[in-house]
């Protein structure tokens, strides 16, 4: 998610909140995109992400002094706001992300979901889309949030452990745990949706 | 030799750890379930690539950085008559009053807003919102007392523009009084919040609202009285 050091990212953003546009976009355009995907993969939802960007921004812009250097990345202060928004998010809204895979009264739920993410995409990106590509994004968007987002991060954001641990806070063993009980669960469901048992009987 | 739970528990990315590679291929040759497994793992990690790539190119669409130039520019130091605090720096606890109020408005009946204008009307006797130089949420006081001078001429002219108030380079038009609202409060207890809205909500401003742009978002001046309730608005541009 951070991106590379950027030299100068406590001048360019005091020059920002002093109304320096140019300075202002060169911190926005670096960081805009990363925090957006990770939003919008967390929340499903465009809308949400597309709020939570903004906010993240807008936090930073009101309270500048509490971004500080020597403690890191600008990019990782500005996921932690976005991380912090994502989580409340899913807080109040846990039901946006219907619960069961296969019952008829979700039928619409997973329209409107795969609606959200052709917003995000061409017509023809979205016609090519797999059934089952768009199975796994159903199943991501029910995994536990620390699993969802232990996926986010490490298999669609493709951070190594170690980044994504350093992000998070947390030890590598974590990412990795939740990742392998991730894993576990995106099988089960993706078995449930296929109705066919794929693994070989244990012997 | 390594048993079906051990090799489970290390998952696809045993390739990357010498130490259980040979383990774990051995154990493979040898056990069809957690042969399939790492398929399953594979078959699995594939779909994921595929989201990833799928929405890698994703971004906030750039309406949100227009939005954020523009609470940049707010930001300008305003040598004469103070800042207009790009509003929504307000912080979450405005941002969701205003949420609330637009939610709970748009629940309500609509009526035609009545114009700041009209002699007739109890607000008429206001200046005009773009004459408030509001700075950190408060009128200021001296640019207050500055308009307040000028206010009576501006009550037999009408609500016009006052170039040297920040707001009136920005912002279209004139606040028009909210319907329900009571009269509006005093200038010096008067702020600005600007918000962004869908443009369905304004129908229950009383505006009208063309049904194929009803999901565009526009920016509103929501004047806030000293009570915290908002008391006009305006689309700011
Ligand atoms: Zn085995």
């Amino acid at each position: 998610m951070p991106k590379t050091p950027h030299v100068g990212e406590d001048e360019l953003l005091r020059r920002a909140v002093r109304g320096d546009e140019d300075a202002f976009l060169e911190i926005y355009r670096a960081h805009q995109a990363s925090l957006y995907r990770y939003a919008v993969r967390m929340s499903g939802s465009p809308w949400a992400a597309e709020e939570i960007v903004q906010e993240v921004f807008l936090t930073l812009l009101r309270a500048p002094s509490k971004f500080d250097s020597a403690r890191g990345l600008l990019g990782a202060y500005l996921f932690g706001i976005a991380r912090n928004r994502v989580l409340k998010h899913l807080e109040r809204a846990p039901r946006e992300v219907p619960l069961e895979p296969d019952s008829e009264a979700n039928a619409e739920v997973h329209g409107s979901q795969a609606d959200k993410l052709a917003h995000m995409q061409t017509p023809a990106a979205w016609a090519e889309r797999s059934q089952l590509t768009e199975h796994v994004h159903e199943a991501v968007l029910r995994l536990p949030p620390d699993f969802r987002e232990a996926v986010v991060l490490c298999e669609l954001e493709e951070l190594s452990y170690k980044e994504a641990a350093r992000l998070l806070d947390c030890p590598i063993g974590t990412i990795r745990s939740r990742l392998h009980r991730a894993r576990a669960l995106l099988l089960a469901k993706l078995e449930m949706w296929r109705s066919v048992p794929r693994r070989a009987t244990a012997r | 030799m390594m048993t079906c739970q051990e090799f489970e528990s290390l998952g696809p990315d045993f390739e990357r750890r010498p130490v259980s590679r040979a383990a774990a291929e051995e154990h493979l040759r040898s056990c069809p379930r957690c042969s399939a497994l790492l398929g399953s793992w594979k078959d699995l990690d594939g779909e994921l690539r595929a989201l990833a790539r799928e929405t890698s190119s994703a971004a906030a669409p750039l309406r949100v950085e227009l939005a954020l130039r523009e609470a940049v520019r707010g930001l300008r130091p305003q040598p004469r008559a103070g800042r207009l605090v790009p509003v929504w720096l307000l912080g979450p606890a405005a941002t969701a009053a205003v949420a609330f109020f637009a939610a709970w408005y748009v629940l309500r009946a609509p009526h035609a807003p009545q114009k700041l204008a009209n002699p007739s009307s109890s607000l008429a006797a206001q200046p005009p919102v773009d004459r408030y130089a509001v700075t950190n949420n408060k009128v200021d006081p001296a640019a207050s007392e500055e308009l307040s001078q000028k206010a009576s001429g501006a009550q037999k002219q009408g609500p016009r523009r006052n170039p040297s108030a920040p707001a009136a380079k920005d912002s279209a038009g004139e606040f028009l009084a909210l319907p329900y609202a009571l009269p509006v409060t005093s200038a010096d207890d008067a702020s600005v919040i600007r918000v962004r809205l869908q443009r369905a909500a304004l129908g229950a401003f009383g505006l009208p609202v063309n049904e194929e742009r009803a999901a565009e978002w526009v920016m509103v001046d929501l004047l806030i009285g000293a009570d915290g309730q908002p008391e006009a608005f305006r689309l700011a541009r």
